[in-house]
Order: structure tokens, then sequence, then C-alpha cells
């Protein structure tokens, strides 16, 4: 069995980040929490993540900031990143879908349709950058 | 004193009425006291505002003095004053029955006052003036009239509006808070369904999971709304060229598994109109009128048939939506399509079809937003047709056309 991929979720209702983790944990993910956007870079700076579930309305950096940053970054710059956005939100939507968001999910979201999400953008970007890290 | 002429029979009624104007006002008040269920003091709370009907009375005895070719309109004293009156009863939760009922109260004390006067006046008199006057006097009630129930129903109808930009708000509100606690418990019961228990326990779990669905649907549907209505407000629609028979078969296609279900056969023409048209509006139409033939087809019919077709000549964009379902009875046509109404709520475990209500009123709301109309004929257990038409002229397609 491969070792289990990472993925990093980050919401501001911890509720949601709790049983999230656990559903994505019983689907065989190892999954790291963040619930601002500063934690968010921290984990993914520290732990390096296959992939990180951005919601976009978090309480102190905006979504789009923390993905403009994690895409800025050479040892961030990899990650498939899902953007998480309310279903009345259809302008942050298509903002997302154009500002570098590989895939965009509205909430709340079917269990599975999230997994399936996860498991097609980690298969399309299985192959990991071995250049030295570099901040 | 001889009372000879014409003007001074007028004067003998106009100086009588300015005399006799805060009786008369009382006579009206006990007269409404045997009209009310309540207090005199909740219908006139004050002093003030007991001088309305003496005002009025006052005002029409000055302007039966006034030249004829002046009308009472022209006082915008007494205008302001029968406003007010309107504005008053509305606040006191009075019907325009009521008002209608208090203003033809006073017509008729003014009629007894100048019959009595008259009366008094006897070979004196000069017939035609009083004839006059007395038109006159109800002329002017009815103008006063007018102006109080114009001033009521147009604070009514700034109330309704105000209450339903209200409930806007609150749909709005309501499912957008819904959203992220709903969420939780969308995933949460599917953790718990993938976990081992016993027998009770899962049939809990898939009783947590069928309402968290039902939830979200509720959810959507307020947003639907709340969204579409806002939509309305927007003065610039979000038009394009619809085709009208790719959008049909796009539907069709979502519905495929519940009409399967049903055995239901879904037919779209494929020469629908193409049409200037919001197309999220139009596949929100379409989706509700055929999700419901879909829902409400008849399981003791032997063929199931949803239908959309064109409807009239070319360049006319109108289409059918025909079914041979239940149907739905003449009595509950004219309410299909308020909010929250269900011809078939007592169906619901026979056809496993739920609803809120809300479809139909989501159709006639986006035909309404795209200048359109829906129209409905049915009959109870041989089908229901929905007509739908849209403004402006439609290219009919060509079939086999590229």
């Amino acid at each position: 069995m491969p070792a289990a991929r990472t993925v990093l979720l980050v919401d501001d209702y911890p509720d949601a980040v709790d049983v999230w983790a656990i559903y994505l944990t019983t689907e065989g993910f190892r999954v790291l929490t963040a619930g601002t956007g500063r934690d968010a870079l921290a984990a993914a700076r520290a732990d390096a993540p296959d992939l990180v579930v951005l919601d976009l309305d978090l309480p102190d950096l905006s979504g789009f900031e923390v993905a403009s940053e994690l895409k800025r970054c050479a040892a961030t710059r990899h990650i498939p990143l899902i953007a998480a956005t309310g279903y009345s939100h259809v302008a942050q939507q298509d903002l997302a879908r154009r500002s570098g968001f590989d895939s965009v999910i509205v909430k709340p979201c079917d269990p599975d349709a999230l997994v399936a999400e996860i498991r097609r953008l980690l298969t399309s970007h299985s192959t990991r950058p071995t250049a030295p890290i570099e901040h | 004193m001889s009372v000879q002429n014409f003007d001074a029979t007028v004067e003998h009624f106009a100086s009588r009425l300015a005399a006799d104007h805060a009786v008369l006002a009382r006579v009206w008040l006990e007269r409404l006291d045997q009209l009310l269920d309540v207090e005199r003091r909740d219908v006139f709370p004050t002093h003030q505002l007991l001088d309305h009907i003496p005002e009025l009375l006052k005002e029409i005895a000055a302007y039966l003095r006034a030249p004829a070719d002046q009308e009472i309109a022209a006082n915008t004293a007494v205008m302001a004053k029968a406003t007010e009156l309107g504005l008053l009863r509305f606040d006191q939760r009075a019907s325009v029955h009521q008002l209608l009922r208090e203003y033809q109260m006073l017509g008729e004390i003014l009629e007894a006052f100048f019959a009595r006067e008259a009366a008094v006046l006897g070979e004196r008199g000069d017939a035609t003036a009083s004839v006059l006057v007395l038109s006159r006097a109800q002329q002017a009630v009815r103008v006063l009239q007018q102006n109080t129930v114009d001033a009521f129903i147009t604070r009514y109808t700034e109330t309704i509006d105000r209450q339903t930009a209200q409930l806007r708000n609150f749909s709005r509100l309501v499912s957008h808070e819904i959203r992220q606690p709903l969420g939780v418990l969308q995933v949460l019961a599917r953790v718990l369904h993938l976990r081992e228990g016993d027998e009770e326990s899962a049939r809990l779990i898939e009783t947590l999971e069928r309402n968290v669905v039902r939830l979200g649907e509720v959810a959507g549907k307020l947003e639907r709304l709340a969204r579409l209505t806002r939509r309305t407000d927007a003065a610039a629609p979000n038009e394009q060229q619809v085709d009208l028979s790719a959008v049909a078969q796009d539907v069709a296609g979502q519905l495929r598994d519940m009409a399967d279900a049903r055995g239901v056969v879904l037919d779209v023409d494929a020469r629908l109109p193409t049409l200037a048209a919001d197309a999220g509006r139009v596949e929100l139409v379409l989706m509700n009128l055929l999700a419901n033939a879909v829902k409400y087809s008849d399981p003791g019919k032997g063929s199931r048939v949803v239908s959309i077709e064109c409807d009239g000549d070319d360049g006319c964009a109108r289409v059918r939506v025909r079914d041979n379902g239940i149907g739905i009875p003449k009595a509950k046509l004219d309410t299909i399509f308020e909010q929250f109404v269900r011809a078939h709520a007592h169906l619901d475990d026979e056809l496993g079809a739920q609803g809120l209500g809300l479809g139909l009123s989501i159709v006639r709301e986006s035909m309404e937003a795209m200048g359109g109309l829906v129209a409905v004929e049915s009959v109870d257990g041989e089908g229901t047709t929905f007509t739908l038409e849209w403004p402006g002229p439609a290219r009919r397609q060509r079939s086999g056309s590229a």
C-alpha cells in the first residue's frame, strides 16, 4: 500500500474541520488542519502537504491571499489547491477558477465528491519536484 | 326673513352647516360607536384626531359658497386632512371597508341635515339651489373619501413591499446560516455511516442522512428564491440567445433517472425556438416544470408521457409542457403559482414526491422576470399543460440545418 497522501484542510469553522478530518482519514488520507490563513501557510511550509483544501472566507488572510502566497514560494508552488466557497458566492467561484486554484468546490459539498476531486488532482499532480527547496 | 333667491338659499345651507359642523360631527361619532366593537377612543385617541370629521364638515360648508367651477380638491388643507385620516386609520388597522362605511355615514348625515334645512326653508327656499347644494356636498364627500382611501392604500402597498423585502432577506439569511452546520452534518452522517455499528444505529444514521439531504434541498430552494427575487430587482438582465431545445434536452437528461424510475417518457421537440432570454432562468423554469410533470405522472396509465413542444406559429416564442399525469383539480388551479402551495401534498407517500411548494412560484417569478408569462390548463385525472411565452421574436429551429 502506498504511503498516505497528506491533505491540508483550512477552514475557520472548527466542527467542519473536525468531521472532514475524520472522514478524509477514514478514506486513507493523512490530514493536517488549520483554522486561519497564517496557520495554513505555516502548516504548508512545515509539512509540505500533497494538496490543500482552502476555504476562501478566513478570518485573517483571504483564501486568495493564502493561495497567492503558496504559489509565490517554490516550496509550495506545486501543491494543488482546491477552493471551497459558499453556494451563494457565485462571483467568488468565478474569481477562484481564474486565479490559480486547480479546482473549486461549492459548500456544502457531498463527501464523496470532494474525495473524488482530491484523488483526481493528486493523480494529475503525481510528479513531485525534487529540486532543492528555498524560501 | 324671506329667502327668495338662489344665492340666499345657498348661503343658508352653508352658514347652517358651518354653525352645526361640531354637532353633526358628534352625531357621526355616535353612529360610529354603534358600528364599532372597540372603544371610540381607540379609533380617535386624541382630541387632535377627533378634529378630522368636524374639520372636513367645516371645509365642506365653505366649499358650498365657493364659485361653481372650483373643485374641493383645490383646497389643499382639507385634502391633507383627508390624507391624514387615511394614514391614521391605517395605523389603527382599520379596513378599506370600514373607511368607506364611515364616509357613507358622513354622506347620510349630510343628506339628513340638508333635508331638515330644506324643510325649515320651505317655500322660501330656491328648489334648484337646494338640489345643487346637496349634490355639491355629496361630490365633496366623494372626493375626500377618494383621497382618504388612496392614502390608506398607498400606505398599505408600501407596507406590503417592505414586508416582502424583509421576507426575502430573511430567506437569504436562513439559507446562508443553514449551510455551514448542514455541511458538517452531511459529513458527520457519512462518517458515522462508515463505522461499524448495530442494526439500529445504522437505521438511525440513515434517517439522519435522509433528513440532512432534505434540509439541504430546503436551503437550496430558499437560496434560489432569494436570489431570483434579488435578480428581479436588478435592472440589467442577463440576456443571451437561448436554444430552448438544447436547454430542454439538457434538463431532460438530468431528469432521466427520475423519469425512468417512474416509467415516464420525456419527449423534447428538437425544433423549439431560440430566443433572447436569461439562460439560467430558462433552465430553472424547464427544470421545475419537467420535474413536476414527471413527479406527478399517473401510475395508473399504461403510457406516461411528458412532452415539450412548440405552440403557435413561427416567430412566436411560445412552448407547451404537456403531460398525461394525474392533473390538478380545478379548485386548486388558481393558487398553484403561489409560494408554499401544493396541490398534491396529500399524495406525497403514494407518488414518492415531496416538495416545498416553491417550484411553481419560482417558475412564475422567473417567467415574469424575463417579461414572459406562464399559464396552466389541467383536467383532473387526465393531465396538465403549462404554456410558456417569452416576449419578442423567436427563431424557429430548422430541423436538419447546421
